[in-house]
């Protein structure tokens, strides 16, 4: 398993996807995360003097968790879907299973490996986006001359676990997808439909009976993601779901558990051709 | 029991693999001599891929049964003894030779100086570095058998190595299987080329529509090939054969002389036409075809 790990890591590190998404994630979350809505504080008091306080709020060192989560949510799921589709879906573009396959691991460590692989590598996107959410908001305390509150360790412990675990949620579906499909392009785009369409869908648009889509709502990735992330602060959005976090956060881990079962399991009956 | 286990490397048992309509191996029993070459040879479409795919764990054969190394196909512990490059070879383009190698290393286990090791044996540590992507046909085949032999293997399985190649960079790779096969290593080579299983290999198993036509020495194919003599006088030439034990079928076609010859006993057959003041121009063995063979082959089979 460890070599298996390490092979993957190396992989991983060398190739230029992962840079490219990490990149993106740390783009879009200084711009919109802070750098926008920076724009627009500034335009407030010019234009109309006043200020929106809860807004600012929203951009202090002491709100950076729900801050970094909100972005984590968004763009990041989006973002790990793709890193999981690519992780598995171009051993099959390249035919390089079956060079691997050939190695020996069985291919019960070879999903194991690749799937914990994964997961580095996600943990690590949760931390640079905390860094970057930390990073913009100590800048916009100093350009605002306030002074800086810090959350408690607990509370970015269990941040960084929670971005962790919803990141991981939608890259294991990424990587279950690209299995079953056996390749990465139509596992990154059926995923991304799922997950930024489907699921809204799902609970807006559907006139379900009241209590269908409650349950609905309690199901779904994207409303247990967001429910997790009001905890720490994150803004509600259209269709929430205002549920427990610790339930929120089963729910997430039920997902996770079911998707790397069925990804292991089709990994290892499928014909390696 | 014990003995056989330790002389055969694999062995099939009506190994079958059905896709759908389509019956790529029919019942195969092949079978694998411990530190022999031993060449599979068919046309495209026989079913050489295919059993390979199934001798590696790749694909499950419908019925049937393998053995390899003393373990089913697939096995972890067969595996780790074992190299293998089936059809072109798969490698990550956006990484070096080297690295690519280095990441195979490590899924299976082996220290990491095994790679320069393995990048030498095959000529490509000057490019090692380079992008997989910048590769030339030949290189990425080379790169494919240097894969292969990471592990320094009991056993290779080789499924057309010479494929893309030029004609030198064929013949270094023939040179460079029969160097590997040296010794108590096992090679199983797939090949549609009756030349390259010829040069390389010490048995042969000829397939066709998924099924074993044929088990023998090369020497024993080869044996079957007919000799041509070009002799003056024609007709002393013609008896002198005729007479000549083990000799049969002989024609006439061109001016040359054509015939059977059981054996390998050319050279004394010209020394008898030496003695009888027979004048031998040329004497040399008919390169067979694989077309020829297999006529002759699925006739026998009926
Ligand atoms: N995945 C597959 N699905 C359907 N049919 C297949 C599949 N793989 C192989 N076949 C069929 O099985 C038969 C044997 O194919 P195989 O690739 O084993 O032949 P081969 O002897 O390796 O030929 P070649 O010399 O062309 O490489 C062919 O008729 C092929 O079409
Ligand atoms: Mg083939």
């Amino acid at each position: 398993m460890r070599g298996v790990l390490r092979a993957e890591l190396l992989k991983l590190r060398k190739r230029s996807a992962p840079w490219v998404l990490l990149t993106v994630l740390v783009l879009t979350q200084a711009l919109f995360g802070y750098g926008s809505l920076y724009a627009v504080l500034q335009m407030e008091s010019e234009e109309l003097g006043y200020r929106d306080e809860q807004l600012r709020a929203h951009l202090m060192p002491s709100t950076f968790v729900g801050n970094a989560l909100g972005a984590l949510a968004g763009t990041g799921g989006a973002l790990a879907l793709i890193l999981g589709a690519l992780a598995m879906g171009s051993e099959f573009r390249w035919g390089t299973l079956k060079t691997i396959v050939t190695q020996g691991p069985s291919r019960l460590v070879l999903g194991g490996g690749k799937l914990i692989a994964l997961a580095v590598a996600l943990s690590a996107f949760t931390m640079i986006s905390f860094l970057v959410a930390f990073g913009c908001s100590m800048v916009i305390a100093a350009l605002e001359g306030m002074p800086v509150v810090l959350p408690s360790a607990g509370t970015v412990v269990a941040g960084l676990g929670a971005g962790w675990l919803l990141m991981s949620v939608w890259g294991s579906l990424g990587f279950l997808l690209a299995t079953a499909l056996r390749g990465t392009g139509l596992a990154v785009g059926l995923g991304l439909v799922y997950q930024l369409v489907i699921e809204s869908l799902l609970v807006t648009a559907v006139p379900w009976p009241v209590r269908t889509g409650e349950a609905f709502r309690a199901a779904l990735i994207g409303t247990n993601a967001g429910a997790l992330g009001r905890h720490f602060g994150v803004l509600a959005g259209h269709g929430f779901l205002d549920a427990p976090a610790v339930q929120a956060a089963a729910v997430l881990g039920a997902y996770l558990t079911v998707f790397v079962l069925l990804a292991v399991l089709l990994l290892r009956r499928c014909d390696v051709l | 029991m014990e003995s056989k286990n330790q002389t055969i490397t694999i062995e099939t048992r009506a190994l079958t693999k059905r896709f759908g309509e389509t019956v790529a191996v029919a019942g195969l029993d092949l079978e694998v001599r411990r530190g022999e070459v031993y060449g599979l040879l068919g046309p495209n479409g026989a079913g050489k891929t295919t059993t390979l795919r199934m001798l590696l764990g790749l694909v499950r054969p419908t019925a049937g049964t393998a053995t390899v190394l003393g373990r089913p196909p697939g096995d972890g512990e067969g595996l780790a003894q074992l190299g293998a490059l089936v059809e072109e070879p798969a490698f990550y383009p956006y990484l070096s030779g080297r690295d690519n190698l280095r990441v195979l290393a490590r899924y299976c286990g082996v220290s990491a100086t095994r790679v320069d090791e393995a990048l030498c044996t095959v000529e490509l540590s000057d490019r090692g570095g380079s992008k997989l992507k910048s590769y030339s046909l030949g290189m990425r085949q080379r790169l494919g058998v240097a894969a292969a032999l990471l592990k320094n293997p009991q056993l290779l399985i080789l499924d057309e190595p010479t494929r893309g190649l030029d004609p030198k960079g064929m013949a270094e790779m023939r040179t460079l299987i029969r160097a590997v096969g040296r010794g108590a290593r096992t090679v199983l080579l797939c090949s549609h080329l009756l030349g390259e299983v010829e040069q390389v290999c010490d048995r042969v198993g000829v397939i066709d529509k998924g099924r074993m036509v044929r088990q023998a020495p090369v020497e024993e194919l080869r044996a079957g090939g007919r000799l041509v003599v070009e002799a003056e006088p024609l007709e002393a030439a013609e008896r002198v054969c005729r007479e000549f034990p083990g000799v049969s079928d002989v024609e006439v076609v061109g001016g040359k002389l054509e015939l059977s010859l059981d054996g390998d006993r050319a050279g004394d057959l010209n020394a008898a036409l030496q003695e009888a003041g027979v004048r031998v121009r040329e004497l040399r063995r008919l390169q067979r075809s694989l077309e020829s063979v297999f006529l002759e082959l699925t006739e026998e089979g009926g």
